[in-house]
Formats: C-alpha cells, structure tokens, sequence
C-alpha cells in the first residue's frame, strides 16, 4: 500500500470517521480515474464494486497507524465501533449507509439499511443509523430501529431514550372536563387583531393581561407559568 | 359534535380555533389553543408536517431537560433548516364543550434564537403528533372538532 496516502490522514483533524474513511478510500482507489469522467455516483459505484474485503484489510492497517499512537489508540476504539463487524457484506452496506445518508438519497439509503441484520450491529451504530433516519427526514423509519434497536440492546440507556422519545403519540386521558372559556381568547384575537397584529399577548379568558413586540421581551416583562391558564401567543 | 352516518361519535370535544394568517403573511393559518407540558400556546395546525414544533421563547419558558433530548437533529420547517432537540412531552387539547385530550408526543424544540425562528409560531404535525387524532374543522363557526381514533 501507498503509505503517503496514510500519512494524509490526519488525526488531529478527525470529524467523522465515516467521512473520513470513505473520502480516504476513494481517493485511494479511484486516483487513476480522471474526475471529470466520474461523476459521484458512478464514482460510488466503482467503490462499492472492490472488494469488501480489501476494505476491512484498509481498515485493520490504519487502525494499526491509529494504535501507534497516544491520540489514536482511544480514536480506534471509536473506528472499530463504526464499521460494526468485519462481515463483508455489513462493512459494504454499512458504507452505502454513510454514503447516501451523506448525499440525501432517501431511496437508496432506505433499500441499504434493509440489507442489515439489526441483531449484528452494536448499539451505538443502530443509534447512528437512527439519526441519520432523522436527519433525512425518515420519521417512520427512525421510529422502528429505535424500537428494535431498544428490543436488542435493553442495556443501552440511549437507545431506550430513543425508543422513548420516537415512539408513536399515546392518548394518556380522554375525558378531561370542558373549559368553555377558551372561546373567549379566540374572541379577543379576532376582535383585536387589527390593533395588535404582530405583537405577543397574553390573554386570560378573553382579557388582555400584556403585549409586547417580541415573544422575549414579553415573558421578560410578564411571568408566564403552568397551568395559569394565561395563553401567549403572537397575534 | 359530529357523527357518522350509524351515528357513532365522530368527535367528542370541540373547541373554537383561529383561522388568521402567520403575520406578515396574508394566506390563512389554523391557529389550535393547546398546552403543552401545562403550557397554554397557540399552534398552527400543519398535516404536511411532524412533531409538535415549539416557537424557541416558548419552549425556554416550558423548560425542558436536555438531559432527556435525543442528540441534535435537523428539521425542515416551512422551507428552512433547523437543528434543535428531540423530546417527549404533554399536549393537551382543551374542549370548550365535550372532553378535551391528554397526549404523550414528541416534541422538537429549536435550538435558535427568536430572531433566527422568525415569524415562525408553533406547529402541530401530524406523525408524531396528531397521527391518533380524528379531526375535523368547521370554518364558517372557527370550529376545531375533535377525538382519539379509539374512541368509538
């Protein structure tokens, strides 16, 4: 191998190692290709045409230059976590993953992520995929994994945090008893629109208690609290 | 309230909303009064959109744990990007008449000042939010009907 390519590889400037090892592996295999001919997603497809295996044997040496040294040896614990196994077929859809998560292909990122046995990737690479999930705006999606993620990994806190806070909208009560007052705030704000359109109020039960031009400068002049029953909002 | 044609309930509570646009725009909005975590704000009734999203003042004044937040997440609103927390939270729906509803949802609050939100005011999405929520409006009476899809 090429070990002035590794010597690029910068530890001190380490983002993202998903970022970090996909760009590296590009550039090393594709610099014979002129770029103008190769547009991103065919130069992808020429990647993910090498063999998985010489991927991971990429990996096991740069975590070699990694463990050399006193920064490195606690970045490769984290490395070796990304990539979750050395399975050839999971470190190729893991990079697919990365790489369509990175580009926004929705598509192609979803159809890679089915290709994973959730029961072989560990919990914080589940929890990676989760937030891609999220970034890309795949609600429904994020909201399963986290589920089985939280199923597969019951000691992980995070992934119960997840599967907390993604799972569907849960009716806790529905007989909470009438406030027929509100009508009365709904009231004020259409007869009092014209003269205070723009401006934050605070209403009680179709009273004006205080406005102010920004929603700041309202809470700072005025308490707003819980179950005051005290509504704000911008008219 | 309203009901099917086998007179089963469609709604169970009904409260009056405001049908007026998010100044300075002109198009009109459907402002829902509701609470969240005990809070009273308005938000914008948003189908095409998800969570409920908190204006950031009124989300600081609600008070939440970052400890409980999942990371920080983007989130397209109206055509903008924002990065902010993902929560779990209480969302109330007041009934002027009938019962009103008491939910878990998620929440994503901004993480941006009010002058980087803009004009923008809260929203109620529909996955994540309102997706058990059986709704209709009545425009002509600034009505909001309401029930939870479990309820007939």
């Amino acid at each position: 191998m090429d070990t002035t390519k590794i010597s690029q590889f910068n530890l001190d400037n380490i983002i993202s190692f998903e970022t970090q090892f996909l760009n590296f592996t590009k550039e090393f295999f594709l610099s014979d290709f002129d770029d103008t001919d190769i547009v991103e997603t065919e130069s992808y497809q020429l990647f993910t045409d090498i063999d998985a295996k010489i991927i991971n044997q990429m990996k096991s040496f740069i975590l070699t230059i990694l463990n050399s040294t006193t920064d490195g040896s606690q970045i490769s614990e984290e490395f070796s976590d990304i990539l979750p196994t050395t399975d050839q077929a999971v470190v190729s859809e893991w990079v697919k993953i990365t790489y369509y998560a990175a580009v926004g292909n929705n598509e192609k990122f979803v159809e890679s992520v089915k290709q994973l046995n959730l029961r072989e990737l560990t919990a914080d690479t589940i929890k990676q995929i989760i937030d891609y999930s999220l970034d890309m705006g795949l609600i429904i999606m994020a909201r399963n994994l986290s589920e089985q993620g939280a199923m597969l990994h019951t000691e992980n806190d995070e992934l119960q945090k997840y599967h907390r806070i993604l799972s569907p909208p849960k009716v806790i009560r529905k007989d909470l008893p009438p406030y027929p007052q509100a009508e009365l705030n709904v009231r004020w704000l259409k007869e009092n629109r014209a003269t205070y359109q723009g401006q934050w109020v605070a209403i009680k039960e179709g009273i004006l208690l205080a406005s102010a031009p920004s929603a700041r400068e309202l809470v700072t002049k005025f308490e707003c609290k819980k179950n005051s029953k005290i509504l704000i909002t911008r008219v | 309230m309203l009901k099917y044609q086998d007179d089963r309930p469609f709604s169970k509570g009904v409260i009056s909303c405001s049908i007026r646009p998010i100044h300075p725009e002109i198009n009109n909005r459907i402002f829902i009064q509701i609470e969240v975590e005990d809070f009273p704000i308005e938000a914008v009734l948003d189908t095409g959109g998800i969570y409920c999203v908190l204006h950031p003042v009124m989300a600081e004044q609600i008070g939440f744990d970052q400890s409980e937040a999942v990371g920080t997440h983007s989130q397209r609103i109206r055509g903008f990007s924002f990065d902010g927390n993902l929560f779990k939270a209480k969302l109330t729906i007041q009934a002027e008449e009938g019962s009103g509803l008491l939910q878990e949802v998620t929440v994503f609050v901004p993480d941006v000042t009010e002058d980087e939100w803009g004009d923008l005011p809260s929203f109620l999405g529909l996955t994540g939010c309102l997706e058990f929520i059986r709704f209709a409006i009545d425009p002509g009476n600034d009505q909001f009907f309401f029930s939870s899809i479990g309820d007939n």
